[in-house]
């Protein structure tokens, strides 16, 4: 009564736990929130800030005829104005559409002395500090430029702005940028976009899937064949969302089903086969509140990995249950005092392994340790509290042994085995290690092909690596984006040709106070390359305003970056606790130390430095897990007994990694998990087989049972999409399997010969 | 971020209209609407839209109102029908200017980088492309069209109907004979205009050597 009671009250409280769990809140699909954020990581922190904002909310869309001819840019204008009506969307521009950017260009005009002038000075020959060169030299070399700017193809552009710019700041800047990115514009019918919610979330794709579909209805009122493809961070969130939904669905069915087809194929009563399903569901329920009530955030690949479980969890279950009574009437708690000591040596050398885990730093790794630990400790209380609950807590098993195989069979047998073991150990030679964090994601093949094609098109791929130097203000952020530039090895294409440092502005308005004669002499310097100086009056009334009273640095700065829009506005960001300028070089090409306050935004590869890391650090707690196992198997049987008995897992964990070496797959963190997982499932079948050997019987039922079930729970595994998913399946079921065959070989009959 | 920085170039690219005022053209002659069904037209158009590859020789003066000397440009202008027109300036400091379909590409030092992606500049370009090719259709498409022909040849003018055009280009004027093109003027405002004068082509049947599209034309993708 009182473990009937007992059990109720848990499951109607971690129940109603989880029912009202914010999922959307504790359950990420997101990639990023498997790499740890911590302070010893304060670019990858930066990089999670990034990805979370702007550049996670931008959206690539393409608009084109069904023949690939373009789009009319009047259709392409008002599809992207049909986005920026709907909430969903916070803006939309076509790429080629140059409207957006007037006031910019004309914020950077009107503050040119301010904003251009400083690089101008501080160009090579020309010198930062004007007291290198004397102002008549700086005259003399500008009307020179000038004269010699204005037989090139850019003068006949540019010509209605030189009288106001006779010293070419603003030519000279965009040659500047155009040299840093010598990429033609893009393709046309881009439209540039970015979402109002986080991709990630139900508000950021649904809603803005129909907004795209209600301007799409709209563009083919005037291009009936118009076609459209889009790309966005949200379109894979999405997608992932809707495989891991299904994902978990049914390869949790399909776990339990063939778990329990297994059982019910050795149980001779069927139906009472099916006290087995509570000890499964309260174990899962365990390891699910367990997990959320001590994490803020779980990724979903926990709960998928999760359905390895029931594999697990149904040991204790087929122990307790399929263990005969030593006597008829045998009271259940006697019985389960009599088991109790295997029981417990096995679930807690697994839940001790496990619990290594939680000194990971992969916060998926210390999920999973929480998860597993909790899913078997609740699944030994559920199945001895749940069978002192049941009449006749005896499952008998079918009248069904392996075949008896005479002595010199069995021996020969093992010796080929063995021999067979020594081959697929060699491959453990042949081991390749590949850390690639997209091995987590779901495939997505025409998604991503869709976005490729997109992202060829608007020059996203041109190999140039993204970095952020970034600062406690923007001042110091662009004093590190310099830093940065004097390193590089190629182009840098950011604002650095639009937004000076602030010693550069001074040095510019140093010049302009300290040489008053300058304006008199660049006159007199034009005049002699045959120029009207009377034409450059305005320049020159803008000049003795900037050289009486400068626009403040910041004001300069404000001005411009306040105009900015689109994507343009992703190259700085302000604010706290850090300002950022985006720099983009060739690969290759970047300082390397990167100086202090750059990083690099190259997502893919931090992220897989992080999980080459993470593997190391797994590798330790593995073989730390394991270290630990074998001690308390030497604890319990000796040296030479406990060597037979450790055997069992260590043998299995070395076949199925040479297997996969001398197959060529490569192996990541999730193999290596995978063989944690197995040594601790192993080594539950040895304990419990030493246990039953010491007393001279043969390998019980439970554990044959227990392993065919195990076997097919990450048998459902090994179909998954997710490809790190897979490699657990693969690696566990091996070990498994391979451990199953030496028990029933059996290899630790000697130790009840011995007695 | 590639895309980003296209965009940041496009900040210059409005700058360009920032000097412009609604300028008139000069007082020019006011030639009749130009009929391209007048069989005169039609016929010249034919002559001169079915002449092969060719090249020639031109000068070119800009003008510019804060400068008293025009600036005197000189070179070889190259035009076929596959791969475009192509500018070679040899006088006063040697670059290409090619214009094609895909758009106007300057080459200078062995290396390529394309002209500011704004439609306005486009527009001029491809205009001086297609009086060259005399492709009166699709100049018509853009302009509007005024022409006279005589014993000593043929004059057109060429205004803009867009006005955001006519901040670019007020008038362009073309003159030539029954050979081809022989000066083109573009007028942007008083006191400033690009006089274009091509020397008498020299016609390429077979169209242009290899090496020779390869040296001044776009490089094939």
């Amino acid at each position: 009564m009182i473990a009937r009671l007992a059990l109720l009250i848990f499951a109607l409280a971690a129940g109603g736990w989880l029912l009202q769990l914010d999922r959307a809140r504790h359950i990420s699909t997101d990639v990023l929130d498997l790499v740890p954020g911590h302070a010893a990581s304060p670019e990858l922190a930066l990089v999670r800030q990034l990805a979370a904002q702007a550049e996670a909310r931008t959206m690539w869309l393409h608009l084109r005829r069904a023949g690939g001819e373009p789009v009319p840019p009047a259709a392409v204008a008002a599809f992207a104005a049909s986005l920026r009506s709907s909430p969903a969307f916070a803006a939309a521009q076509p790429l080629a559409e140059t409207g957006t950017m007037e006031a910019a260009g004309q914020a950077l005009f009107a503050h040119r002395l301010e904003l251009l002038l400083p690089g101008w000075m501080a160009r090579p020959g020309q010198g930062a500090n004007a007291a290198a060169v004397s102002p008549a030299a700086v005259a003399e070399q500008a009307a020179a430029d000038l004269e010699r700017f204005l037989s090139t193809p850019e003068a006949v552009a540019w010509q209605e702005l030189i009288d106001r710019d006779p010293l070419l700041l603003t030519p000279r800047a965009a040659q500047t940028m155009a040299a840093a990115n010598p990429v033609e514009s893009g393709a046309p019918g881009l439209i540039w976009a970015r979402i109002a919610a986080s991709p990630l979330t139900p508000e950021g794709q649904e809603p803005v899937f129909s907004a795209i579909a209600a301007a799409e209805a709209g563009l083919r009122d005037q291009v009936s064949d118009a076609v459209i493809s889009y790309t966005g961070v949200n379109r894979f969130a999405a997608a992932s969302r809707a495989r891991i939904q299904r994902e978990v669905t049914w390869i949790n069915v399909l776990s339990i089903v063939a778990v329990l087809a297994v059982a019910l194929t050795f149980v001779r009563q069927p139906l009472r086969g099916l006290h087995l399903v509570p000890v499964i569901a309260l174990s899962v329920l365990g390891a699910w509140t367990a997990t959320t009530l001590v994490f803020e955030r779980v990724h979903v690949i926990v709960f998928v990995v999760g359905s390895l479980l029931t594999g697990v969890a149904i040991d204790y279950g087929f122990y307790l249950f399929m263990q005969p009574p030593v006597r008829p009437g045998e009271p259940y708690w006697a019985k389960a005092r009599r088991l109790m000591k295997p029981l417990l040596a096995s679930c807690f050398t697994t839940v001790a392994g496990f619990a290594l885990l939680l000194f990971s730093e992969l916060p998926m790794i210390r999920h999973l340790g929480i998860f597993v630990g909790a899913g078997l400790l609740t699944a030994l209380a559920a199945a001895l509290l749940y069978f002192s609950t049941v009449a006749d807590p005896f499952l008998p098993a079918r009248a069904w042994s392996p075949p008896n195989l005479a002595a010199g069979s069995r021996r020969g047998a093992a010796w080929i085995l063995l021999a067979g073991w020594l081959v697929l150990a060699a491959g453990l030679a042949r081991i390749d290690w590949r850390d690639d964090i997209r091995d987590l994601e779901i495939p997505a093949p025409e998604i991503r092909a869709e976005d490729a094609a997109i992202r060829q098109l608007a020059g996203l791929g041109s190999g140039r690596v993204p970095h952020l130097a970034f600062g406690r203000t923007l001042a110091e952020a662009r004093v590190r984006l310099a830093a940065f530039e004097r390193g590089a090895a190629g182009p840098v294409a950011s604002l650095a040709p639009v937004v000076p440092t602030e010693e550069d502005y001074a040095a510019a308005v140093r010049f302009a106070r300290e040489h008053p004669e300058f304006p008199e002499r660049l006159r007199e310097a034009l005049a002699r390359q045959d120029f009207d100086p009377g034409g450059f009056a305005r320049f020159f009334a803008d000049w003795d305003r900037f050289a009486t009273k400068p626009q403040p640095y910041d004001t300069a700065v404000s001005a411009l970056l306040d105009q900015l829009q689109g994507p343009a506005a992703m190259l700085v960001h302000r604010g706290q606790p850090h300002s950022w300028f985006v720099a983009a070089v060739p690969r290759d090409a970047a300082p390397a130390p990167l100086p202090e306050g750059v990083v690099s935004v190259n997502q893919l590869e931090s992220l897989n430095r992080v999980f080459a890391a993470y593997r190391a650090s797994a590798l330790k707690l593995s073989l730390a897990g394991l270290g630990l196992v074998g001690l308390g198997v030497f604890a319990m049987y000796g040296l030479r007994d406990g060597l037979r008995v450790f055997a069992i897992p260590c043998a299995a964990c070395a076949g199925v990694f040479g297997l996969l070496g001398w197959v060529g797959a490569p192996l990541n963190l999730f193999h290596l998990f995978g063989a944690f997982l197995g040594v601790c499932l192993t080594h539950n079948y040895s304990i419990f087989t030493a246990t039953s050997a010491l007393r001279g019987e043969g390998p019980p039922i439970s554990v044959r049972l227990s392993a065919l079930t195990t076997a097919a729970s990450f048998a459902a595994l090994t179909a998954s999409g997710i490809p790190v998913v897979r490699a657990l399946g693969v690696t566990v079921l091996g070990m498994v399997l391979l451990a199953l065959v030496m028990i029933e070989l059996e290899h630790l009959s000697p130790l009840g010969r011995k007695r | 971020m590639n895309a980003a920085r296209r965009i940041l170039l496009l900040l210059f690219t409005p700058l360009l209209a920032l000097g412009f005022t609604d300028v008139a053209p000069a007082p020019t002659e006011e030639f009749s609407p130009l009929d391209r069904a007048d069989p005169a037209w039609q016929q010249l158009a034919t002559r001169l839209g079915g002449l092969p590859d060719g090249r020639a020789g031109f000068s070119e003066t800009r003008t510019f109102r804060f400068r008293s000397k025009p600036v005197a440009l000189a070179g070889v202008a190259r035009v076929s029908r596959q791969h475009g027109l192509s500018l070679e300036y040899t006088r006063p400091d040697p670059r290409i200017v090619i214009v094609d379909r895909t758009g106007v590409l300057f080459r200078e030092k062995g290396t390529d980088r394309p002209a500011p992606a704004d439609p306005r500049a486009r527009l001029m370009n491809d205009a001086m492309l297609h009086v060259l090719r005399f492709d009166l259709a699709t100049l018509a498409e853009d302009f509007d069209l005024r022409g006279q022909q005589g014993a000593g040849g043929w004059r057109m003018t060429l205004r803009p109907r867009a006005p955001a055009f006519q901040r670019v280009i007020a008038q362009i004027d073309a003159e030539g004979d029954d050979a081809g093109v022989r000066r083109l003027l573009l007028r942007r405002a008083d006191q400033q205009a690009i006089d274009i004068r091509i020397e008498a082509p020299e016609l390429l049947p077979d169209g242009f050597p290899a090496a020779e599209v390869g040296r001044f034309f776009r490089a094939a993708p």
